[in-house]
């Protein structure tokens, strides 16, 4: 007999999980289900049906677990899929106008983290014969408008980016050194992944620090080490509007957080910081907003002698420290 | 495709949904349409239609195709199908998440009213099944200079830009543009720089004015050039080493426990300088010398110490 693929099973499982209102037992669809019928019951079998359940879950099929009253033994539980999963396919068919802009939204991730979000999503809108969006352009010859002409690309490079989403959805807590902004030395984090947010060009962690014991963001691209994930002690949920409700909060420190600098007028630096998101002047002063100071000190850091920091004193000590530790860095006395 | 998506059960249900509304489609058709090989299709006709039946659901007949058409003319025509009728396994909330936070960075860059931006906004928020929120993106205002550019591009005009790069003034440069690139948060403007003759790249945040000219446009896109000076080393903690990853053309090497090292592109040593001094220390140039000489100059510079240290430099 032919190994049945994990495809075939898990599409096995998912008709046997849609084609019931009440719900079956474990112990049915083991029996019922290609791929699970000759198997052994024990530990490897139930292994493999929680990775099947991950593998749907991975598509949004969520499988809703009904515990009998009183039972918390597993033997009864009813599984199925949960209301809300299936939908009317009507809901995911757009009109011209509205595949043109999706094509485009999709393209955005081509190369970026939430590339397997996006080519589920296509998948899932492709289904409709007439969606062709997020296909690569060679692949589609004759379509110039307007893909071709407005080219996106979203590529964070940090590679916890998909270890930290996996734990998310799988409910897992995580673990990862984090080099904060200013500071010199990793210091151990563990914390339950809740959302990914993108502020201003930099992907962001949102989670509950357990250390910290409180909501904490933290920059990708300064987790150091290898993000390793396990079980929470007490399962956890992320709050439903973590991630806008994250980006809220940015946004407010943003609006707050400024500093006032002057720059060399006509500048590769004036001209940037001008056109830098809600930059306003005030008697010679360049007003500029930012979300860390840090971070900001580290970019003004990048204009060198194009820009002076004028207030607050707290950041134009910031940027010298960085410029002083620059300059010792490519100090060389052996080749004087 | 990223295998694990191609493998998945997803493209067996979209292909389902497919094949019913087209009614008879070729293999062939179905691979180009979805992105993947021709195998991978006959591997999921079989694997919906032939195999994977649960039992003991009753009657349970699930969906049926003309197996002759299928496997003597790689046609998939769809006789029946009771499951999956007028279901569809919705979007996941991630997914979902995918196309808003897609379509809000770029949704400005177009012509579409936001309207329409938002209705569509809304219909895939319905379109996915409940969940945590779990992926937000900023929505920034799109500047007007890219408003132009995009305007120019559709109408073929040329454009008078004013243009600084860094260490040289500005410069007024006749552009003939034909794409907005957005990268990273940064909008860049792709276009023949007529005066040069060649294909350029230009940092729309480096633009100081723009303006519609009547040149006439170019009848022939040259090729893209990139003029690279050659290479830096560069010793940088990793974070510092992300930041540079895309000037990199060598992947980072571990030299200690933090840090890194790799190899950079110098397209113009200025603005090597500044992407290093943007790291904030936590980069060094290791070579070339004349860089590192460069690098020190440029701090040394920006702490206005010009004069006390020109001992420590030479």
């Amino acid at each position: 007999m032919p190994r049945i693929e994990a495809e075939e099973r898990q599409f096995s499982l998912l008709l046997a999980l849609v084609d019931t209102r009440a719900g079956v037992t474990k112990h049915e669809l083991f029996e019922r289900v290609a791929g699970y019928q000759d198997q052994r019951p024990g530990d490897a079998l139930e292994r493999m049906f929680e990775r099947d359940k991950d593998a749907l879950r991975e598509l949004g099929i969520v499988i809703d677990v009904v515990q009998p009253p009183g039972d918390d033994s597993n033997h009864d539980a009813r599984y199925r899929v949960l209301d809300g999963v299936l939908g009317d396919p009507a809901e995911l068919q757009f009109d011209a106008d509205e595949r043109e802009l999706l094509d485009l939204a999709l393209r955005v991730w081509h190369e970026g983290g939430l590339t397997e979000e996006a080519q589920r999503a296509a998948l899932k809108l492709r289904a409709d014969p007439e969606f062709r969006g997020g296909l690569p352009l060679e692949r589609t010859p004759g379509r110039t408008e307007p893909a071709a002409v407005l080219q996106p690309r979203q590529r964070p490079r940090e590679s916890a980016f998909q270890a930290l989403k996996r734990a998310a959805d799988r409910g897992r807590e995580v673990v990862f050194d984090y080099l904060k902004p200013g500071e010199r030395t990793p210091r151990t984090r563990t914390v339950q992944p809740w959302a990914t947010v993108l502020f201003r060009g930099r992907w962001m962690l949102v989670g509950h620090d357990l250390g910290a014991e409180d909501t904490r963001t933290f920059l990708m691209q300064r987790i150091v080490s290898p993000v390793r994930d396990r079980a929470p002690k007490r399962p956890f949920h992320a709050p439903d509007d973590a991630a806008s409700a994250a980006i809220a909060k940015l946004e407010e420190i943003w609006r707050t957080a400024t500093v006032g600098v002057q720059a060399v007028p006509g500048s590769d630096a004036d001209i940037r910081l001008r056109h830098r998101p809600d930059t306003v002047e005030e008697d010679g002063v360049l007003v500029i907003h930012h979300a860390d100071r840090h971070l900001l000190a580290d970019e003004l850091a990048g204009f060198g002698a194009d820009i002076a920091v004028v207030w607050p004193e707290e950041q134009q000590g910031l940027v010298r420290q960085r410029l002083e530790r620059i300059r010792d860095l490519h100090a060389d006395r052996s080749a004087a | 495709m990223n295998p694990r998506v191609e493998r998945g059960i997803g493209l067996l249900l979209s292909l389902i949904q497919y094949v019913s509304a087209a009614g008879s489609v070729t293999v062939q058709e179905a691979a180009s349409h979805f992105g993947v090989d021709e195998e991978r299709i006959r591997e999921a006709v079989r694997r919906v239609f032939m195999a994977g039946v649960p039992d003991g659901a009753g009657d349970f007949v699930r969906f049926d195709i003309d197996f002759d058409a299928f496997e003597e003319d790689d046609v998939i025509s769809v006789t029946m199908r009771p499951a999956f009728e007028d279901e569809t396994v919705r979007l996941s909330p991630r997914e979902a998440s995918a196309l808003i936070a897609g379509l809000t960075l770029v949704a400005g860059y177009t012509d579409a009213a936001p309207e329409r931006v938002d209705a569509l906004r809304e219909k895939l928020r319905r379109a996915a099944s409940t969940g945590a929120d779990t992926v937000a993106v900023d929505a920034l205002a799109v500047p007007r200079t890219a408003q132009i550019v995009r305007d120019a591009i559709r109408d073929r005009r040329v454009l008078a830009v004013d243009y600084r790069k860094p260490g040289e003034g500005t410069t007024r440069r006749r552009v003939a543009p034909v794409r907005l690139e957005l990268r990273e948060g940064q909008v860049f403007v792709e276009g023949v720089d007529l005066d040069r003759q060649g294909m350029r790249t230009f940092r729309l945040d480096r633009i100081e004015a723009i303006e519609p000219v009547d040149d006439a446009w170019p009848e022939q896109l040259p090729p893209h050039e990139r003029v690279v000076a050659g290479t830096a080393q560069i010793v940088a903690t990793r974070a510092a080493a992300a930041m540079l990853a895309d000037y990199a053309t060598t992947e980072p090497v571990s030299v200690d426990g933090e840090r890194v090292r790799l190899d950079i592109e110098v397209w113009s040593e200025a603005s090597v300088l500044r992407a290093v001094a943007g790291c904030g220390g936590d980069a060094e140039v290791v070579a070339p010398v004349s860089l590192r000489r460069a690098m020190h100059r440029f701090a040394v510079d920006a702490l206005g110490e010009g004069e006390a240290v020109t001992d420590g430099d030479r």
